[in-house]
């Protein structure tokens, strides 16, 4: 696996900062949290928030360098929908381009 | 639902495009949308792998050790080390927070027992000084005698 630049100095006071309290509850709303009510000290937000901005940096990235939009210098939607077909790890947004 | 996706990506796309992407590079409109809708799809894909790992321990709880395994079976793994130390920075400083407040209390305690002992001993002393002001009078008595 290539290795892709994530903004790893991502440190928890970094990411609180930019987890505001409406972000949190839309996080909430989006994920299935009623299926496990009690959150562990907070944690699991904070988590979810975290992980999700990894995601996207590493999707977005990815998309880039494995993409045509690099021509133009600019990350297309095209770009997307092609590492969702063709990347086993993004497979799961395949149904979400298609 | 749309606006919702993102709400969730805004700010992370935005810092993104200045700090990952070379420079000059420009995020189509329809791109956000499709990362935004690829945000919300990871977050119940997660939350999702994450319960199964809690359920197979029989726990109602999401606790790390799930989070970290639902990352590994998503083949994120390269997630795994920042998520590790990003939790452990959040206990350190979960763990740095209880220690003042607890030094904070300690310290209240201390002041507020001081204070009731500065307190009694005033009283004390205006016991004594009463004490003295009945006992004068009856020497005087004496001495007149």
């Amino acid at each position: 696996m290539s290795n892709y630049p994530l903004n790893t100095a991502t440190s928890v006071s970094q990411a609180s900062a930019t987890l505001t309290c409406s972000k949190a509850k839309l996080l909430a709303k989006v994920a299935p949290l009623a299926v496990f009510p009690v959150l562990e000290h907070g944690i699991t937000i904070l988590w979810l928030h975290i992980s999700l901005e990894l995601f996207v940096q590493y999707l977005a990235t990815y998309s880039y360098r494995h993409g045509n939009g690099k021509e133009r210098k600019a990350l297309t939607y095209s770009d997307l929908s092609n590492t969702a077909e063709e990347s086993e790890t993004f497979q799961f947004l395949a149904a979400l381009y298609f | 639902m749309t606006q919702r996706h993102e709400q969730l990506t805004g700010t992370t796309v935005g810092a993104m495009r200045k700090s990952l992407l070379p420079d000059g590079v420009n995020i189509s409109k329809e791109a956000r949308s499709a990362i935004s809708r690829a945000a919300s799809v990871f977050v119940l894909y997660a939350t999702s792998c994450a319960n199964n790992f809690a359920m197979k321990g029989k726990r109602k709880t999401l606790n790390a050790s799930d989070v970290l395994s639902a990352m590994e079976e998503m083949e994120f793994q390269r997630f795994v080390t920042p998520l590790k130390e990003a939790l452990e920075a959040y206990r350190r400083e979960q763990k740095g927070k209880k220690e003042a407040s607890e030094q904070k209390k300690k310290d209240k305690d201390k002041k507020t027992d001081s204070e009731e002992q500065d307190k009694s001993r005033d009283e004390d002393n205006d016991e004594d000084e009463d004490r003295l002001e009945e006992e004068e009078p009856n020497e005087e008595e004496e001495v007149d005698n």
